[in-house]
């Protein structure tokens, strides 16, 4: 099925309802996969028996690699009517290898969908400036489609990359469809040889770049917690209020669903409270802060 | 062509120097524009100039052996280009060269060197703001070096 909103090769959106138990996974197939990086892929997942509740971009679910493991891992996929789930993964640990060996037509366990949301269903008229380090990129891609869908004639939405290395750079070919789309698309590297066409230097130095307005300006972050940490400091300086920045969060899960406790953040729990928060007043001091 | 003054004036790292000040640079200063792929610095070179990109970017870049450039960084708009002007041996580190058409306002270092030491009282100012550029690439390169996107996974074990 195609969507009107469909803006990837690959198919993704929500399924219909269950009422299965938030324990236990749901079948879904493997339908494609893509490999983005040396160490990164992104695969389309369909439904076999059930499926789990629409969702929102920014929010999680928890993929099972079966005999190997469970992980919680964001959906990539813009929200749309479509039975198809778009995830990517970084090949780090157990679960993630078995996951992003597995073939297509291969079975993997879906539990979600988890967490907060960007917000980007219904963006008012702000302009946006969108941040993502690395892998920090999948969590903000169906909310970055939410948002070009949306453009209109006045609303600026820049989306500010930062990779280690051409390379690393995933979604591509999303970036050139972005553009198209109305997207000011910026990427930078911490180093390149002389082929590269884009800046080299931190993500911040983007921000110079971007033309929004500061007094009416929503900013979605994610990535390592020191890009995070840094961008939203030099964003504060631009002049965006603290509280329209949003920061996507990762910490060990484990139940997904408010009750182990594995997902610690202060007083907060990633999985139930997040992943999405405000910079302000939630998050800006426990990040600088040493956890125990 | 606008009142070189006034263009300094507008430039972000210059925003806290006093009318005096900018006055004092701009007796040193011109305008002027690159095609892209304009080689403006070269490595080893005589330092004898430096420069504010207006408008455009430029690449700082080191040859390597057998192999193509490695780009250091990039210059965009409203940032200093050049540093090594400031102490001896006078002699620019990287190569620089524009990836598309630059505008930018040129600084003859001499001239510069010589007002900040007649006079010292801007000289100081001046120097301060030329310092945020040192502090701001000294930490971005810090951050690099963290290498804070992680690094890739080369062996998986039991495979
Ligand atoms: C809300 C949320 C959303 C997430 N979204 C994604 C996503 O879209 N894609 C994705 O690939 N991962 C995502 N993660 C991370 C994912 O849940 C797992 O932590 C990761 O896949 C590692 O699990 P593993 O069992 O394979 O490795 P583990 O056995 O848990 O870890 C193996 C090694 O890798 C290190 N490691 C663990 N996690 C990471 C990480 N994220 N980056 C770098 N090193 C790590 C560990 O410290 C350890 O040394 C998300 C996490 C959360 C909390
Ligand atoms: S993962 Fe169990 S409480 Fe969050």
């Amino acid at each position: 099925m195609t969507s009107a909103n469909q803006t990837s090769e690959i198919e993704y959106g929500n399924a219909g309802e269950t009422e299965e138990s938030p324990f236990v996974p749901l079948p879904y197939k493997i339908v494609s996969k893509h490999k983005d990086t040396q160490d990164i892929a992104t695969i389309a997942i369909e439904p076999v028996e059930g499926s789990i509740k629409p969702y929102k971009s920014g929010q999680f679910n928890m993929l099972t690699a079966y005999r190997v493991g469970e992980v919680a891992i964001s959906i990539s996929s813009e929200p749309t009517s479509a039975k198809r789930i778009v995830h990517t993964i970084r090949d780090v640990g157990a679960v993630s290898h078995a996951l992003i060996n597995s073939e297509i037509g291969d079975m993997i366990g879906v539990r979600g969908p988890f967490g907060t949301d960007w917000q980007t269903s219904d963006p008012g008229d702000a302009d946006y400036v969108v941040v993502a380090g690395g892998i920090g990129l999948a969590p903000l891609r169906g909310a970055i489609f939410e948002l070009a869908n949306q453009i209109g004639k006045k609303r600026k939405v820049n989306l500010l990359v930062g990779a280690r290395s051409p390379d690393q750079i995933i979604y591509v070919a999303d970036m050139r469809r972005l553009e198209q789309l109305g997207v000011k698309v910026y990427e930078t590297v911490d180093i390149a040889d002389s082929n590269w066409r884009g800046s080299v230097g931190l993500v911040t130095e983007l921000i110079d770049k971007a033309v929004f307005d500061p007094s009416n300006t929503k900013a979605l972050l994610c990535g390592p917690e020191i890009m995070i940490r840094f961008t939203a400091r030099k964003l504060i300086e631009s002049g965006i209020d603290p509280q329209s920045i949003l920061v996507s969060l990762e910490r060990n899960m484990q139940c997904g669903i408010g009750l182990c406790g594995h997902c610690q953040l202060g007083p907060y729990l990633i999985c139930r409270d997040g992943p999405v928060f405000t910079w302000a007043p939630l998050v800006k001091d426990l990040l600088s802060q040493k956890e125990r | 062509m606008s009142d070189i003054k006034d263009i300094l004036a507008k430039v972000p790292l210059f925003r806290q120097l006093p009318e005096q000040a900018i006055a004092l640079l701009s007796e040193c200063a011109e305008e002027v524009s690159f095609e892209p792929e304009t080689q403006i610095l070269t490595e080893g070179a005589m330092a004898s100039t430096f420069y504010i990109i207006k408008s455009g970017e430029v690449s700082l870049q080191v040859q390597q052996p057998q192999s193509i450039p490695l780009i250091i960084q990039t210059i965009n708009a409203n940032s200093l280009l050049g540093l090594s002007w400031i102490t001896p041996p006078y002699q620019w580190s990287f190569d620089a060269i524009t990836l598309e058409k630059v505008e930018a306002v040129e600084f003859h270092a001499a001239c510069v060197r010589e007002k900040l030491s007649l006079y010292p009282e801007y000289g100081f100012l001046i120097m301060q703001s030329i310092l945020e550029v040192f502090l701001e690439r000294l930490q971005a390169t810090r951050t690099r070096m963290l290498d804070i996107y992680g690094v890739t996974k080369e062996v998986i074990p039991g495979d």
